[in-house]
Formats: C-alpha cells, sequence, structure tokens
C-alpha cells in the first residue's frame, strides 16, 4: 500500500494536482498512521502561517533602503556629480588613454632631438644676442618631428597600428596632439630663455611671430609625409620655409638682382607673417590629412610587399 | 497571464527605470512576506530588518536583470534568501551549534517541557530550532506559496533537497513532540 508521505506536504500546500490528492484522501480515510502524519503536517503550516501571520514589517525599510541608494550612487561619482560630466567622462578618458598610448607610440629619439636641437638654438642666439634664431628655427623642428611620426618608415609598430581596430585618424590626431604641445612646450620654454636679451613686453610679440608660421609648417610637413614620405616631406617643408630669406640683392651684395624674383620674395615674406591667413590654410591641411588617411592605407601593402 | 503577475512585473520594471515609487510600492505589496521570510531565516529582527534592506537595494540595482522566467516574488524571495544568509554569516557563533543548544535546551529542561505541553508551543519551539534552512523551506512552502520547483530556485538547490529539507524537518518536530509526550 502506498503511503504518500513525500507527497503530504504539497498536498497541505495546496499544491498537488487533484488526481493525487484525491487518491490520498482515499488513503488517509483507511490509514491511520498517514492520518496522524498529514495532522502534523497541517499542524505544522498552521503554525508556520499564524507565526508568519504576526509579523509585522518596518513600516519605513524601504525608505532607509533609498536613503542607502543614494549615498551608494553619491559614491559612484567621486568628482564627477554632474550628470552632463558622468556622460563626458567615459570618452575623456578614451581620449587621454589614446594621447598616452600614442605617446608612447612615437619614435623614442624624437623627444630628445627635438629639445637638444631648441637647446642648442637658445645658446647660440643667446651668444649672438639674435633671437630670432629660435623663430627661424622653432618651425623647422617642429616640421621635421611631425613629419617623422608616423608611416612605415618612422613607426616601428606600423603594421599593429595599421591593424588597430582604431581609427587611422585618431592615431594621427592624438600623434600630432602630443608632439605638436611637446614642440610647442619647448619653443614657449626656448622663447622664455630669450628674456635674458629682449625686454619682458616683447615676449608676447615674439612669441606671435613664431607660432603662426610653425602651425603652418608642422601641418604642411604632416600632409606631405602623408601622400609623399617623411624625407621628402622634410625637404620640401624645408625648401618654402627657407626660401623667404633668397633675396638675391641680399645673396649677392652689391648686385642689382632682379627685382621681379625680390618682389615675389618680399609679398612671400607678407605671407608667412601673416598669422590669420598661416593658420587658417593650416587648419585647412590639418583637415586634409585626417581625410587622407581614409586613402593611403593601401601603403602598409606596398610596406610588407 | 495573471493581472497580479503583469502588475509585479511591471513594478520591476520601472524599478530598472530608477522609479523610487514603484519599490515603495513593492515594499508596500511584499514587504510583510519579505520581512517574514527574512525573519524565519535569521532569526533576528534586527538582522532580517537588515536583511530587507539590502535585498531592497540589490532589487534597485538589478531589476533591469530580471528575466520573465519565473514571477517576479521568487525571484525578489531568492534576492532576500542570499542577504539574509549572508548576515547570518557574520555572525560570530557557528549557526549550527546555536541552533543545536536550542533544540537540546528545549528537549531537555523540565520547565521547557511544562511550557511546551501543547502541540502549538512545542511547534513553536521546535520551528525556532530548526537550522535556517530547514525553516526557510517550510516557510516557502506553507506561508509564502510557493512551488517545489521556485523553492528550489530561492534556495539554489535541488528540487530533491527541499524535500529532504522538509522530511527533515518534520522527522525533528515529530521526535520533539514525542519525547516531550515521553516526558509528561
Amino acid at each position: 500500500m502506498k503511503h504518500y508521505l513525500d507527497e503530504m506536504p504539497l498536498y497541505v500546500a495546496g499544491e498537488l494536482d487533484e488526481k493525487t490528492s484525491k487518491a490520498l484522501e482515499d488513503h488517509i480515510a483507511q490509514c491511520e498512521s498517514c492520518r496522524e502524519e498529514l495532522n502534523l503536517w497541517q499542524a505544522m503550516a498552521q503554525t508556520v502561517r499564524e507565526e508568519d501571520s504576526r509579523v509585522i514589517a518596518p513600516a519605513n525599510a524601504a525608505q532607509i533602503a533609498l536613503v542607502k541608494i543614494r549615498k551608494l550612487e553619491d559614491k559612484r561619482l567621486p568628482s564627477w556629480r554632474m550628470p552632463l560630466f558622468s556622460g563626458l567622462r567615459k570618452p575623456l578618458m578614451g581620449a587621454i588613454n589614446l594621447l598616452r598610448v600614442q605617446a608612447l607610440m612615437v619614435r623614442h629619439d624624437m623627444w630628445p632631438a627635438v629639445a637638444g636641437v631648441m637647446i642648442l638654438s637658445v645658446i647660440v642666439a643667446l651668444i649672438s644676442k639674435q633671437y630670432r634664431v629660435i623663430a627661424f628655427v622653432g618651425p623647422l623642428v617642429a616640421a621635421a618631428s611631425l613629419a617623422g611620426m608616423s608611416g612605415p618608415g618612422q613607426d616601428a609598430a606600423y603594421e599593429l597600428t595599421a591593424s588597430t581596430p582604431t581609427s587611422a585618424w585618431k592615431i594621427l590626431l592624438a600623434r600630432l596632439s602630443v608632439v605638436s604641445a611637446y614642440n610647442l612646450g619647448i619653443s614657449l620654454l626656448a622663447s622664455a630663455a630669450m628674456l635674458l636679451i629682449i625686454p619682458a613686453d616683447l615676449l608676447g610679440l615674439f612669441i606671435l611671430g613664431w607660432l603662426a608660421p610653425m602651425a603652418f609648417l608642422s601641418c604642411l610637413a604632416l600632409l606631405l609625409s602623408v601622400w609623399i614620405g617623411t624625407n621628402n616631406a622634410i625637404v620640401l617643408a624645408y625648401g618654402l620655409w627657407l626660401l623667404q630669406y633668397f633675396r638675391i640683392s641680399i645673396m649677392f651684395n652689391g648686385t642689382a638682382g632682379l627685382p621681379a624674383w625680390d618682389a615675389f620674395i618680399t609679398a612671400y615674406q607678407r605671407f608667412w607673417e601673416s598669422p590669420t591667413l598661416l593658420l587658417a590654410v593650416a587648419a585647412a591641411m590639418l583637415t586634409a590629412t585626417l581625410f587622407s588617411t581614409r586613402f593611403t592605407d593601401h601603403r602598409l601593402a606596398q610596406y610588407q610587399a | 497571464m495573471a493581472p497580479e503577475l503583469l502588475h509585479d512585473q511591471e513594478l520591476l520594471r520601472r524599478i530598472a527605470a530608477k522609479d523610487e515609487d514603484a519599490l515603495k510600492e513593492l515594499y508596500g505589496i511584499y514587504g510583510q512576506r519579505l520581512f517574514a521570510y527574512a525573519l524565519r531565516v535569521t532569526n533576528d529582527e534586527a538582522r532580517a530588518e537588515d536583511a530587507v534592506q539590502e535585498a531592497l537595494i540589490v532589487i534597485w540595482q538589478k531589476a533591469g536583470g530580471f528575466r520573465s522566467e519565473g514571477r517576479p516574488i521568487a525571484w525578489i524571495l531568492g534576492i532576500v534568501h542570499n542577504t539574509a544568509l549572508k548576515s547570518l554569516r557574520h555572525r560570530t557563533e557557528r549557526i549550527s551549534n546555536v541552533m543545536e543548544n536550542s533544540l537540546v535546551a528545549a528537549d531537555l529542561s523540565p520547565e521547557e517541557h511544562l511550557q511546551v505541553n501543547q502541540q502549538a508551543n512545542l511547534l513553536h519551539q521546535g520551528l525556532k530550532g530548526l537550522s535556517p534552512e530547514h525553516r526557510e523551506a517550510l516557510e516557502l512552502i506553507f506561508y509564502q506559496g510557493l512551488s517545489l520547483e521556485e523553492a528550489a530556485r530561492v534556495c539554489l538547490c535541488p528540487v530533491g533537497t527541499i524535500k529532504s529539507r522538509l522530511s527533515y524537518a518534520r522527522q525533528r518536530l515529530k521526535g520533539l513532540m514525542n519525547r516531550a509526550e515521553a516526558g509528561k
């Protein structure tokens, strides 16, 4: 005879199906020990229900929990409490990370080379008392460092860089930002050193004098390096920069020279002294450079071949 | 789908959307059951209150992860199960010893014999003497109205374990009552 011992708690809880419940009830009517067993289960269930129904829940548990929740959520926003900043945090951290990584990818010998050339320029400028040396050398150094910043011949991890999921233009912009910030910082320090030979109120004008040419020449060198390679870019950028000093009447002292050429050089020099124009063209070249990265990926295949 | 079930799912959806009123409403509906369950597991009002508050915080954080695979109340009781057991783990004394001692005291003391001479009192004392796992099995089936499968999901154990816990609880309580009868 089946005693339905396992089914009894489910029967008491009302969880037993109708057919088994009927079979259990029929069995109980005949089996005294099972009737006692069922009585015990019913008493247990009754006791549990009575005890629980007397329990009174604390009225303010939800409010206390919400206070704790707010505290927890405040802790998660240590310095970015404003929703606007919390939304910007992720892309900002991503950009900082990209800059940090790309700073490591730039040729390591570039950093001391730039600093070394600028230190020499400062020494020469101070000895000769010619502060213009800094304004002459600064753009050249900046152009060279940017032209040698990326590309198969310059980037030890070029294949890795080319196959990374980060867009080529983002990588180029990150490197451009890091190297340009470095060049700018070094040139500003060199300019500050010129305070030894120029009055303090001239410093601002002096800095503005090399800032726009530096931006122009840097962007030009970068654009050219993407299309025709680092070495060609440096030669062409340097040539364009030095051209302004090729005034025949001065080079060949005492000769009449070529008036048309000298007139051209005068106009050309005026171009290098127009900061607004230089910066506008620099911005256009930078945009063109970043856009160019879409069409210059084939260089990886050439390099591998 | 039952309206009650739909309403509970809607409450969880609102909580996932960080609606504070929804959390208060949920507690208004189920607070008594949650506290009774936590009290049954912990045997201690302060710990039960902490466990319920902690469970509400977890519900707030994880409501978005609720998948409509079962009744929301079973999912919620599963969270209370975890927070209540967590509060017990912080005790300095081992639970089994506490429970065992209280059961022995109920079993052997002559004063206790006098007090528990009625079945209801015996069961009341006996329930307190059970371990948290056995008390919660009785609680989930008889008070919370969960099926064996739901109770198993709440306790993160097989259905067979719930059955054996119920059976063990019955044996302990019956043994206690038999000894009380014999001592009269």
